[in-house]
């Protein structure tokens, strides 16, 4: 009964009683300032840096001959249109600011709020001149007689200049003239405009049917944002879900979405099959493309019925506008510091690698496309192409081998493989066409990281909070530059005597954030300690998981390298382990690893315990479907686990001894102190101090090992073992000569001790290095 | 009321439509998954190739390191400071105390070193290989290559091409080398029919060991099923380039060497017979020639009719005044002086595929 009530009076609302397009000052310029604000909030990397507004010309290897280009971006054919990241903000704000008017006139004060959040927070900027199109077509819409010749003509226009400057034309076209047509009143509609419909919808398609004639990609590009709904995630990883994205992220998508469904309820409410069915397919567009959320939101503006809020804006409980005024502030704060250094002309802290100052150049091959757009500046343009990027458009046929390449690569699968589909994969022969010089991988992307860190045709070049980049070592330029990176990593893992700095342009790491992010990515690339010693937070509870991450690559390396189990690694390992298995919030997937990698510690118990752990959480069988059988197939593989390698107990030692050593070596500090604290034997205090030092910092454990030795404390069974750990602890905490001594003393006391492998490989590093 | 079931409806459908272009994934490897994979006993049944091809060196190519062939070859392992623990046989074994696979123990250290013994590579017919398989702290597999082979020629062990001698720094130093998941899938890849491996992980009890029926011919499931009505695509019909690219997955293909690796003097080249048959202008020259213009996988190489010399008739007869002869007036036996044996560091001898005029150098290790 509402809904029809509603529904008559959207149908009798007549558009001259709308009132004009004028802005009340005061609370546009509050909604510009909050547009402003959260569009410097995005962009938090560098105000001063700058953002590609319109696209130049497709530059990337791959780029078939009839791809579409924006054509006021072949103006600017090197660069394309770049503005300083606050010009930008503040031109968005502009636009954003209309749009939201636009918004407020028919859905409300509040609606508009969500909505200019929404797209403020998710801004593409290569988008903005779509924004910019629709708040053009605002006014015409809201004209007396907007179907009129004068309006026609002035459509017509806009139609024109869309393909100009935005690639998001194919979506502007239709919503445009849809939105044109449902201005006229209903009695008015067939017999004056039906054939202005007609005519628009004829030229539009003659148009496109022209143009695609002579060049096929503006056909693909008119359609782009329709086959974005069908772009797999594989190509777009951000495209995938909207949860797995940073928090502020979310928030921004949650707005739109929120918009989205608030504009589907009010066409709902028009009762208008034509308006219905529009709005609601470009929510389905929104929802099914990443890529098109944006720009569908900004286009359904133009489809709202004109009629909802009041004219005027609502002014905002003082509550609210302060809450929200403060959460702008925040959002700005963190870049505040970098600004005021621009500004004092004092140098900016570098955030991330600069690929442009290496000696390499050639092709890039980045392996998630939501990046590709990273390598669009004028300074990298000059040294480097791409192999395609992220125009789905141009390169959707070229997708397939291209992942498959980066598949490939990734397995370190150089020669020719029968796919089951019948097609060939391995690497190499594809690559001897496309020379890729510098391989990008999101530093997330862990296991991609591990295994590619094992290719011997691309080595580490650099890394930074967001991407790790390998160069080819087929040509000197890409040897130098991973002899450089190797060097680094080298120093960090293990940190000589000879006391060479880190290069520059190499790690960079900026924000606790990014050296998060570096730490677990070296920690995956087998780099243990370098891992460790980029993160050096001590033992919080929130680093546990990266720092287990770090000791279990230690414990397996001890024990791959010397045949036995090191207490101090296996046992921190497996104690943080134990310390956040039952955190509900942990990813499956690294707890599922971390199950493996006990199993192979022979710890079978903990590993049943942690792969039990991950089946039960019922909401991950839906998250994460295939994990259920990973799960399974580890659970078997576990019950047929043999008995074979070494455990923490020695056959020299007594039964007490071989207990309190198993415990510690499983991660139970508790207790191993209590099994400790009934015995009065001479190794106590060793003991005491390796199940201390279980939840313990680095630097903690090693003044307690010191102070032990120092006092004479260890017994000569264990003293070798001491040493060993004293050794590998001052190399974790970056103390080479300590590490050295110690290490030099374990070999003079016992030259055949299981560590011998391992000692003698440290030493080797530590005097070389 | 409607709106929300719309709305919901809606969702439900935008969200199946993502979880579906979600899942359009890549073609995965041939040899990655069992689906479809028919019981190869059954073939013989219908084709007479499968009454000799198990006893080829392809099928035969991987075992378990406990199975009695392999078992027998470790048996003879003498080397100072080794030893051989063996499992026992079925009947006799009792308890925990004896192994499931061969241990391998060097006892040259103290405390001794040991690694378990998963897999034997190669047929025997001329080498077998054994390796280990060991998990790395992410889970993935890496492959312990056993530093002692067993070779046909001299009908014992001596050191795996490739090892250091003397053996290099670490704890395997003495048992072998220690490779990381790349290579021992590579390992793998060419030497079973089915290799299962999920993000490093080879699951080995689920390898098909040895390059059988189904990993040329497909799987062949539906096959059998229907009492063979379901055709598997021929072979036959492959092209010439094609054809040779399915040998060269294992045997290396001309176009993946480095330019500079592909030369006459080079002689690891006889380890790559595609790539040496690539350079030869018998190849080159002929339309239709390919791998199995010699060969025949379904026959053990002993029942091959290659090192006859119909082949080279076919081009080189001297009854046709036409083609090119044999300048030394031979009439048989061509391979002994256009495709020699040549031995290599190990105890291996290969037959150069680059059939070239024996004056043109051949350069022995």
């Amino acid at each position: 009964m509402t809904r029809s009530v509603r529904a008559s009076s959207a149908r009798r609302q007549d558009p001259a009683t709308i009132p004009p397009f004028r802005p009340a000052s005061h609370p546009w310029l509050q909604t510009w300032l909050l547009a402003f604000l959260l569009i410097l909030g995005r962009c938090r990397e560098d105000w001063f840096g700058s953002v590609v507004v319109i696209e130049p010309p497709l530059n990337c290897l791959l780029t078939p001959a009839w791809a579409w280009s924006i054509p006021a971006g072949q103006l600017l054919p090197e660069t394309g249109l770049r503005l300083p990241v606050w010009l930008f903000a503040a031109l968005a704000a502009v636009v954003l600011s209309g749009l939201a008017t636009a918004v407020r006139h028919r859905l409300g004060s509040w609606t508009a709020l969500v909505a200019v959040m929404g797209w403020a927070w998710g801004i593409v900027p290569s988008e903005t001149c779509t924004a910019a199109l629709v708040l053009l077509l605002v006014p015409l819409l809201r004209r007396k007689e907007a179907a009129d010749s004068k309006g026609i003509a002035l459509l017509t226009l806009w139609m024109l200049v869309c393909p100009l400057v935005s690639l998001s034309f194919g979506l502007l076209w239709p919503t445009g003239i849809a939105a044109f047509l449902l201005t006229v009143p209903r009695e008015q509609r067939r017999q004056k405009f039906a054939w202005t419909a007609i005519a628009l919808s004829v030229a539009a398609l003659g148009a496109v049917i022209v143009a695609g004639q002579a060049r096929g990609g503006f056909l693909a590009a008119g359609l782009r944002v329709w086959s974005g709904m069908f772009v797999p995630m594989l190509a777009f990883p951000e495209a995938g879900s909207f949860w797995n994205r940073p928090i502020l992220d979310l928030a921004g998508q949650m707005c739109l979405l929120m918009f989205l469904l608030l504009c589907c309820r009010r066409a709902w409410n028009s009762s208008l099959p034509v308006r219905i069915g529009i709005v609601w397919l470009l929510a389905f567009c929104g929802l099914t493309s990443h890529q098109a959320l944006w720009p569908a939101t900004v286009a359904i503006v133009l489809l709202l019925p004109p009629q909802g809020g009041s004219a005027e804006w609502k002014s905002l409980p003082r509550l609210a506008r302060i809450g929200i005024g403060a959460v702008a502030l925040l959002l700005i704060a963190p870049s505040l510091p970098t600004a005021m250094l621009v500004l004092t002309g004092t140098p900016v802290p570098q955030r991330q690698v600069h690929p442009e100052e290496w000696p390499t150049s050639g092709h890039v091959m980045p392996m998630n496309l939501n990046r590709s757009q990273e390598w669009s500046s004028p300074s990298l343009r000059a040294k480097y192409r791409l192999l395609l990027n992220d125009r789905w458009d141009v390169f959707d046929s070229a997708y397939r081998s291209y992942f498959i390449a980066c598949r490939e690569v990734t397995d370190f699968q150089p020669h020719r493989r029968l796919l089951e589909d019948g097609s060939w994969g391995g690497y190499r022969r594809t690559f001897q066409d496309w020379q890729p010089e510098l391989v990008e991988i999101d530093i997330t992307a862990l296991e991609q990281l591990r295994r590619f860190s094992l290719s011997t045709d691309f080595r580490l070049a650099g890394l930074d909070g967001g991407r790790v980049l390998f160069a080819s070592t087929h040509d000197a330029a890409g040897q130098a530059v991973s002899a450089m990176a190797g060097q680094a990593v080298l120093q960090l893992e293990w940190p000589g005597m000879a006391g060479r700095g880190i290069p520059p342009n190499v790690i960079v790491a900026e924000s606790a954030r990014d050296h998060d992010r570096v730490a677990a990515a070296l920690v995956a690339m087998r780099l243990p300690v370098a891992g460790l010693r980029v993160l050096r937070s001590g033992p919080r509870p929130e680093n546990f998981p990266l720092q287990a991450d770090g000791y279990l690559e230690l414990a397996h390396r001890v024990r791959q390298q010397s045949g036995t189990v090191s207490l101090l690694d296996q046992g921190r390992a497996l104690a943080r382990i134990r310390g956040c298995s039952h955190d509900i919030t942990m990813d499956p997937e690294i707890v599922l690893r971390w199950a493996r990698s006990v199993a192979g510690l022979n710890e079978e118990r903990l590993a049943r315990e942690l792969a039990l752990g991950v089946k039960s959480r019922m909401a991950m069988r839906w998250l994460h479907p295939q994990i259920g059988a990973q799960v399974d197939e580890l659970l078997e593989a576990l019950s047929s686990l043999p008995a074979c390698g070494p455990n923490a107990g020695g056959p020299d030692q007594g039964a007490t001894e071989k207990k309190i050593r198993l415990l510690i070596a499983a991660g139970l500090p508790a207790e191993a102190l209590a099994a400790i604290s009934q015995q009065s034997e001479p190794y106590c205090s060793y003991y005491h101090m390796l199940a201390t030092a279980l939840l313990a910092s680095a630097d903690d454990t090693l003044a307690s090992l010191q102070d032990l030795l120092a006092k004479e404390q260890i017994p000569a069974a264990n003293l070798a073992e001491a040493l060993f750990y004293l050794g590998c602890l001052a190399n974790e905490i970056g103390d080479p000569e300590t590490a050295a001594k110690a290490f030099l003393r374990c070999q003079e006391l016992s030259p055949e001790h299981p560590f011998r492998p391992l000692r003698e490989l440290y030493l080797q590093r530590i005097l070389g290095n | 009321m409607a709106f929300w079931l719309a709305v919901a409806a809606f969702l439900i459908l935008a969200g199946f439509w993502r979880q579906s272009v979600k899942h359009a994934s890549l073609p995965e490897d041939q040899i990655s998954r069992a689906d479809h994979w028919a019981d190869e006993s059954t073939c013989v049944a219908c084709h007479v190739q499968a009454e000799t091809f198990w006893s080829t060196g392809h099928a035969r190519t991987l075992q378990s390191a406990s199975a009695a062939d392999s078992l027998d070859r470790l048996r003879e392992l003498s080397q100072p400071g080794l030893k051989i623990l063996l499992p026992e046989p079925p009947a006799q074994a009792s308890g925990n105390e004896e192994p499931s696979a061969p241990l391998a123990i060097d006892q040259s250290t103290s405390p001794p070193r040991a690694v378990r013994l998963d897999w034997c590579f190669g047929s025997g017919a001329h080498a077998c290989t054994w390796t280990g398989l060991l998990p790395d702290s992410w889970g993935m597999t890496d492959l312990l290559e056993f530093r002692w082979s067993w070779y046909r020629q001299t009908e014992g062990f001596d050191l795996t091409p490739g090892q250091p001698s003397p053996p290099g720094p670490g704890y395997f130093q003495h048992l072998g080398m220690l490779f990381d998941q790349p290579k021992a899938r590579h390992c793998f890849a060419c030497h079973a029919s089915v290799v299962p491996a999920t993000g490093g992980r080879i699951a080995s009890e689920a390898i098909h060991p040895g390059v059988t029926c189904q990993r040329c011919h497909g799987h062949l499931a539906d096959h059998v099923a229907s009492d063979g009505a379901d055709v598997p695509k021929s072979l036959k019909n492959l092209s010439r380039e094609e054809s040779v690219r399915r040998c060269a997955q294992c045997h290396r293909s001309a176009d993946e060497q480095k330019l500079e690796d592909i030369r006459p003097d080079h002689a690891e080249l006889v380890r790559f017979q595609p790539v040496g048959l690539a350079q030869s202008a018998c190849f080159q020259n002929s339309p239709d020639m390919t791998c199995m213009t010699c060969h025949n996988p379904h026959l053990p190489l002993s029942a091959q009719d290659s090192r006859g010399i119909w082949q080279c008739l076919q081009c080189h007869n001297p009854d046709e005044a036409a083609q090119t002869h044999c300048r030394a007036g031979r009439t048989e036996d061509c391979l002994s002086c256009h495709m020699p044996q040549v031995p290599l560091k190990a105890p291996l001898t290969f037959t150069d595929h680059w059939i070239r005029l024996p004056d043109q150098k051949r350069t022995a290790p």
